[in-house]
């Protein structure tokens, strides 16, 4: 068998290479878990069209594309920073190749809430970080989290304090240097404390055009009645590769808040896992996506109704140009105690090429006898009685297909609650149809 | 204004239209009326432009120019305008938004200034009040949850602000009551005028009591058969299309 320059092998390799400077290496603890998680991917491997959750994304694009060992050199920073919102209305935290710059942050912080950098917080060895907080309840369907695990070398760990209403959005800014071939394994955990509500941000983007591999894991705790609104812009190079894996979990009365815009990235994969253990939590999973030439997106989701009166909604739609792939999985498991149980997920495509595909895998496991729930993935090419409709108006044929694709996605932003947010979102959308020529064959 | 010239278009390799002879000048409004299956429908796609019809043989001519091979944003640009049997919902695009989209796509075409967007409210706020639409159907998405009658008011204001030099009605009175026929018709009589003209294809004749046409054509089985003025219509009305059905092309 021919040895592909990122099998699992060069990944252990990675970590061997590695593990003497990972951040936290004079604590016994954590070279244990580390130590364990690297011994688990190694029983596990990459996943491959076998793996269940990873049925329709291919990892082999990865796998023939070297990648060096993981570094923990300081960031630099060169160009001009890209930010999503004016610094009147937000705070910024920058990631650069993974590494998070104390100096291209903003340094003050909004009352109610401490950020600390992983890599610090692992190298002072002072914190109430645990194997118990780093580990995850399914350890054994995500090898890519067991990875995450053994390479860690920094991320945010995120507290905002009960009772704090932040009027401030907190972005955060994961910036590709363009330093060629990097992985970077960045673990964040992100906790709201109870009746407070604050919005956060992410935003991938890069400096270069070249190829690297992100594989994040983030852990989030929404306590009782408060709300966290967690958006994403995957704006990524398209020869990136990028991995998430999201485990949130709600508390009493609480709302996780999600959106997702993805126009990034040769392959983008975000698994997002909520667990609705407490009564009248409740979790929106939104997202638009937008692929062409060889991209891929995925987005696998899963909900764990746990107890009586959870909510959970769930919109996605995407669009596929050019040999775009998309993926959706979702699944909604109803649990035998959780009754009134509403649960509601669409997921709708556009393909406007003939070879973009698109696979869809919705799955509802119902264990209750008294819940609402409701799925429906549709998928389809433009509808051309609307565009012939346009163009007999006067709207050429690349307005009108703009026009109606537009109007298809803004429509699944219509769930964003803050309008500067929607604002932006809405222009993200314009501009993608503005630079992604229509490839209609 | 419109000189159609023997005329031949098929649909899927069929051939629909098979000679087709027409002039229209401007001021004037005619009426093509046929039985089912004559290929009315058929010659108002033709002259917009669909991509699925396709003319073998003859020519339209519009203003001296041959059209027959332009794009339907283009045949609009010159002045053509087709109003729907069916008009198309568009989710999330308001009649706002697709209005302004269009007149400002047809100017450009024109080479003229495009409108600005108080240039644009202040012209849009004059046409609903001329046909006595209400505002809030601006801020509605195109067709959107309308009403038959609702529909066909919308083509009314956008036949207001594009400003055609033709528009071809096709069926316009599908699925509306009488009511709704009369103020749809009540808008079209109010945008004639001396430089543009209307041809309205219909089954029925009772539209015509309301849109009076200067001429009255017959189409069966592709061909016009018989061409006459307005008394014509009332002479299908009465008859019915049996004398024409039985020809064949």
């Amino acid at each position: 068998m021919v040895t592909l320059p990122s099998d699992k092998e060069a990944f252990i390799a990675h970590y061997d290479q590695s593990k003497d400077r990972l951040p936290g290496n004079n604590l016994a603890w954590l070279n244990e878990i580390r130590a364990k998680n690297i011994a688990l991917f190694n029983d596990i491997g990459l996943p491959t069209a076998k793996t269940e959750l990873w049925k329709f994304t291919s990892l082999n694009p990865l796998k023939k594309q070297a990648f060096s060992a993981p570094e923990t050199s300081e960031p630099a920073a060169n160009d001009e920073l890209p930010r999503l919102m004016d610094s009147a209305s937000s705070v910024r935290l920058v990631f650069i190749d993974g590494n998070y710059s104390d100096a291209l942050s903003d340094s003050t912080l909004p009352t109610g809430v401490t950020m600390e950098s992983l890599a610090a917080v692992l190298d002072n060895g002072n914190s109430d970080l645990n194997q118990e907080r780093l580990s995850r309840p399914r350890a054994e369907e995500q090898p890519l989290v067991a990875l995450n695990t053994a390479l860690m070398a920094d991320g945010y760990i995120l507290s905002i304090s009960k009772d704090v209403s932040l009027e401030k959005t907190i972005e955060i800014l994961h910036l590709g240097s363009g330093k060629a071939e990097s992985t970077h394994h960045t673990r964040n955990i992100i906790s709201v404390g109870s009746s407070s509500k604050a919005t956060i941000i992410e935003h991938n983007a890069d400096h270069g055009e070249n190829a690297y591999f992100s594989n994040a894991a983030t852990d989030i705790s929404v306590n009782e009645n408060a709300t966290l609104h967690h958006y994403r812009v995957q704006a990524s190079n398209k020869s990136a590769f990028l991995v998430s894996s999201t485990e949130v979990e709600v508390g009493k009365g609480a709302t996780y808040d999600s959106f997702l815009l993805n126009t990034g990235a040769r392959l983008a994969r975000s698994e997002i896992n909520v667990s609705l253990a407490a009564e009248n939590s409740a979790c929106h999973l939104n997202g638009t996506y937008m692929g062409t030439d060889d991209q891929h997106c995925d987005i696998t989701t899963r909900v764990d109704h746990k107890t009586p009166h959870t909510t959970c909604d769930e919109v996605i739609k995407g669009v596929l140009a050019g040999r775009a792939r998309g993926v959706f999985q979702g699944k909604i498991i109803v649990h035998e105690q959780a009754q009134k149980t509403v649960g509601n997920q669409s997921h709708r495509a556009m393909l406007l090429s003939d070879r973009a595909e698109v696979d869809v895998k919705p799955e509802l496991e119902i264990f209750a006898d008294d819940v609402i729930c409701s799925h429906g993935c549709t998928s389809g090419q433009i509808d051309e009685d609307a565009l012939f409709y346009l163009r007999s108006r006067g709207l050429s044929q690349e307005q009108a297909q703009s026009l109606l694709v537009n109007a298809f996605l803004a429509d699944a932003v219509e769930a964003v609650q803050n309008e500067d947010l929607k604002d932006l979102f809405l222009v993200r959308i314009s501009d993608w149809l503005e630079n992604n020529p229509n490839k209609p064959a | 204004m419109l000189e159609i010239k023997n005329l031949h278009a098929e649909v899927d390799g069929k051939s629909i239209l098979q000679g087709i002879d027409l002039n229209i000048n401007k001021g004037e409004v005619h009426a093509i009326m046929g039985p089912n299956g004559s290929g009315k429908s058929t010659l108002a796609n033709v002259l917009a432009g669909r991509d699925d019809y396709e003319v073998t043989e003859g020519g339209i001519f519009f203003d001296g120019k041959d059209i027959s091979e332009l794009e339907p944003e283009e045949r609009a640009g010159e002045g053509i305008f087709l109003a729907f049997q069916y008009p198309v919902e568009i989710p999330g695009v308001t009649n706002t938004t697709f209005l302004k989209e269009a007149l400002n796509a047809q100017r450009r075409y024109r080479g003229e200034e495009e409108l600005d967007g108080m240039e644009f409210v202040k012209m849009i706020r004059g046409k609903t009040k001329e046909l006595g639409i209400k505002d809030d159907m601006l801020k509605r998405a195109v067709n959107v949850g309308f009403s038959g009658g609702e529909k066909k008011r919308n083509d009314i204001l956008q036949m207001a602000v594009l400003n055609p030099k033709l528009a071809v009605l096709d069926e316009t009175d599908s699925g509306l009551d009488i009511d709704a026929l009369k103020v749809v018709a009540e808008g079209v009589n109010k945008l004639r005028a001396e430089n543009n003209a209307i041809l309205v294809i219909t089954h029925y004749q009772r539209l015509l009591n309301y849109i009076v046409p200067d001429q009255v054509h017959v189409l069966a089985n592709g061909k016009i058969r018989r061409s006459g003025g307005k008394e014509l219509a009332l002479e299908l009305e009465e008859k019915g299309y049996a004398d024409y059905s039985g020809e064949a092309a």
